[in-house]
């Protein structure tokens, strides 16, 4: 390693280095915030000393022990500068000293030379020093517990003892479940397999504490003890949306930890989790942050006084607290259909499908950066012309929004929560039904609709969608439609699905597609907005296995006629109320009659894992218990825990779309495709 | 909400309405977020929206000074109307407020810069 400390500066050199030190000192302040100390603190920000310049922790650490121990040496990903700990001042200001202009590496021209510029820093950067400002929906309530609790915990968890008795053992930590298992293949748990051992007593009187005083919504039911050996962590993650209820409780024994979350927006905000203390994860911070916790042997604490210090981890044991969501595999899963001949409350209940995936949709979304947007989509979207009017009816969370950036995006949906969703990104959105697009005639230039109409219980209804989607296009404009496919063993794929039980219709996915995030549970029946269910099909196994985890037992799977009766309302209007109370409820089993038979259509139950029989279908999905609403009438039910339930799926039959299409006035069948499971049509309009 | 998502908006999906356009807006909360000034992106999506609809809409949340009754037939080399152009069609933003229908008065919500157009069964066209 070229290394050449400035010793002897010659006056203009001396001027030279002072100027370079004046301008990396304000890209500190200015462009990351970081607040610079003149007198001497015990870490330094190292400018230039950062995986941004392919500087390793290796070489820091070489050069700086020289100086004195150095406890810490924090990198971060893509920045130009990193944070060497001290055990103390003196340390760290020869440290700078001897180091400011330290010549690290040469490049091919002086340009490229990597010099390095220390400072003191009061403060790091945001996303390596906890700070005050929480992610929205998180409370942290220190000193939940007394340290005699703590004690107590410990000794029950006992990772230490027996080995039967330690729990597993992950790649990075140890792992015990209590109440029901979390299988990390799937993400998931199953609801109808819960543990022999519940959620310990010993931990009843603190959790009903913290439901009285309105820190959770609803008693826990499970319980996973993490242990964490100092310098161990856990990846960014968002704890499976469809499996658990809103509000995950966290208590922290042994140890600090600092938490980091994350943002898909790219804010970053660290959160130190003292010990005994109690992390509540609601609404934002718990659907669209993720969190995790960076491997390290130590933590950036922030003083009462206002300093910072370090201070080494111990070992952590988290308790996490879950409620099993049934309601949300009700929602998810739909459900329910209840196609009346009341026009008005059918209707409703396709609302309620719109928003039923939401959770899933913001789960995948966001702690899936493997996502990829279908490619014949994009280049739809990229072949638009710059400065287009672009409009995506049903755009869910926005996934195909910033794509193309060269166009003006505008989407609508009918849920509350996606929409919120994309409004959190930065999207234009409003809300509106497919149906009755309110957008003056001819406004834009290009159209997108995917998976939505598929989801219309009537020809004719279907035959709006299209009419409105064409209405809002310039002539000449386009609208590319996908809807699901009845023939989801096309090809190659048939054989496969067929044969292989466990296997879901997906698998007819190219299998160059990236896997897609566990969560896409359900993959094969879809969704609403259809974007994750494009996603799904092009899932691996992952989403397989959890298809047939939850595949209704066979006594329930029996290809029938069902009638299905619904008053349904969704639940996503209610914002941030994710209570079973505002959930409708089938009383009985989804196989009875239902009391007014005379009104309700018939409709064949989709058999998991098979072809369609029939275009209309419910869809099976197995729902534990869930309270449910009945017109404004609010029953519970008492019947039993495992009702199977249903949602609708108007799937396409070969050449269908087109002739759906070609009965709209107004426009030409440009292109119809086949894509993984779906059909798909290019409208102009002429 | 932008005034450019405002420009496409209409309430003629309500039955009987004919045109309902432009929609009014009551604005109680206004926000400027700065977005990349891009000339040549403002020149190509100004003709495809309503001039007056959006002086107008402009002027209902107190940005309609330097907007001409007329757009000039070329806004090449008129850097200060595109910036101000720029500035009502995309920075500006309402997050809070009321959208009415210019024929029936039926008002639609703004919140947290969401319009909320959905409709009642009763009253779809």
């Amino acid at each position: 390693m070229a290394a050449s400390t400035p010793v002897n500066l010659t006056y203009k050199t001396c001027r030279k280095l002072n100027k370079k030190v004046l301008r990396c000192r304000k890209y500190l302040e200015t462009s990351e915030n970081l607040i610079i100390y003149d007198n001497p603190t015990k870490i330094l920000c190292v400018q230039n000393g950062g995986l941004g310049n392919s500087v390793s922790r290796e070489d820091i650490l070489e050069i700086f022990s020289q100086y004195g121990c150095v406890q810490d040496i924090i990198m971060i990903p893509r920045k130009p500068y990193c944070f060497v700990c001290f055990d103390n001042c003196d340390s760290s200001l020869n440290a700078k000293k001897k180091t400011t202009g330290y010549l690290l590496r040469e490049g091919i021209d002086p340009s490229q030379n990597v010099v390095l510029y220390p400072f003191f820093v009061s403060q790091a950067a945001s996303y390596v020093c906890p700070v005050t400002d929480l992610p929205s929906g998180l409370v942290l309530v220190k000193d939940f517990i007394t340290a005699d609790m703590e004690h107590e915990l410990l000794k029950i968890i006992n990772f230490d003892g027996d080995s039967r008795d330690a729990g597993s053992s992950l790649k990075h930590r140890q792992v015990k479940h209590y109440g029901y298992e979390f299988n990390y293949e799937i993400n998931n748990v199953d609801p109808r397999k819960p543990l022999k051992e519940g959620i310990p007593e010993i931990c009843h009187e603190f959790l009903k504490q913290a439901l009285d005083s309105k820190l959770i919504a609803c008693m826990p039911d499970q319980l996973t003890v993490n242990q964490y050996l100092a310098g161990q962590g856990i990846p960014p993650h968002v704890d499976t949306p469809s499996a658990f209820e809103d509000g995950i409780v966290s208590l922290s024994c042994g140890s600090q930890v600092i938490m980091d979350f994350r943002h898909p927006d790219g804010r970053c905000i660290s959160v130190l989790l003292p010990r005994r203390s109690l992390l509540v994860m609601c609404g934002e911070s718990r659907f669209i942050w993720s969190h995790g916790i960076t491997p390290r042997k130590t933590d950036i604490v922030s003083l009462a006084s206002g300093g910072l210090t370090l201070v080494a981890r111990e070992t952590r044991t988290s308790f996490t607290f879950r409620k099993l969501d049934v309601t949300y595999i009700l929602h998810e899963s739909v459900h329910t259909i209840w196609l009346t001949e009341n026009e008005e409350i059918s209707h409703d209940l396709f609302t309620a499908i719109f928003v039923l995936q939401v959770y899933e949709q913001i789960g995948a979304h966001f702690s899936d950066t493997r996502y990829k947007p279908w490619p014949q989509i994009a280049q739809f979207l990229l072949a638009q012309e710059p400065g287009s009017l672009f409009m995506d009816t049903g755009c869910g969370n926005g996934k195909y929004f910033g794509i193309n950036k060269n166009i003006f995006e505008i989407g609508s949906d009918r849920s509350e929560k996606l929409a919120a969703i994309c409004r959190e990104r930065r999207f234009q959105v409003f809300r509106a039904d497919v149906r009755a697009i309110p957008v003056r005639d001819g406004a834009v230039d290009v159209g997108l609709c995917i998976a939505v109409i598929h989801h219309l219980s009537t020809e004719n209804r279907r035959k709006q969608a299209v009419q409105e989607l064409i209405r809002i296009l310039r002539p000449g404009g386009s609208v590319l439609i996908y809807v699901w496919a009845k023939e989801q063993e096309k090809d190659r794929c048939k054989s496969k699905y067929l044969k292989e039980n466990k296997q879901p219709i997906q698998e007819c996915s190219s299998p160059q597609e990236p896997s897609d995030s566990k969560q896409h549970k359900e993959l094969p029946h879809g969704d609403d907005s259809g974007q994750e269910e494009l996603s799904m099909m092009c899932s691996n196994d992952a989403g397989v296995k959890i298809v047939s985890h939850f595949t209704p037992k066979p006594e329930n799977n029996v290809e029938g006629e069902v009638s299905v009766s619904a008053a349904e309302k969704s639940k996503i209007a209610d914002t941030g109320d994710r209570g079973n109370q505002h959930l409708t409820s089938v009383p009985g089993a989804m196989n009875n009659r239902f009391p007014d038979t005379q009104k309700t259509s018939i409709l064949q139950v989709h058999i998991n894992r098979t072809d369609f029989k029939s275009q209309d279908v419910l869809v099976p999905w197995q729902l534990q218990k869930a309270r449910v609403k009945k017109g404004q009438q609010e029953l519970t039910n008492s019947t039993s825990s495992h009702e199977t339930l249903h949602r609708f799926y108007h799937v396409f039959e070969e050449g269908e779309l087109e002739k759906l299409c070609a009965g709209v006035n107004g426009c030409i069948i440009e292109k119809s495709y086949y894509d993984q499971g779906n059909w798909c049509v290019v409208l102009r309009k002429m | 909400m932008k005034l450019l998502t405002h420009n496409i908006l209409t309430s003629n999906i309500i039955k009987g309405v004919t045109r309902g356009f432009p929609l009014k807006i009551k604005s109680s909360r206004l926000e400027v977020k700065e977005v990349d000034f891009n000339p040549d992106f403002i020149l190509r999506i100004l003709p495809k929206l309503d001039w007056s609809a959006l002086r107008q809409a402009a002027t209902e949340v107190g940005y309609g000074n330097g907007l001409p009754e007329e757009l000039p037939s070329s806004l090449e080399g008129d850097d200060s109307l595109q910036k101000t152009i720029h500035n009502i069609l995309l920075q500006v933003e309402i997050v809070e407020g009321e959208l009415e229908c210019p024929e029936t008065g039926r008002k639609f919500p703004i919140q947290n810069g969401i319009p909320n157009m959905l409709l009642n069964e009763d009253e779809v066209s």
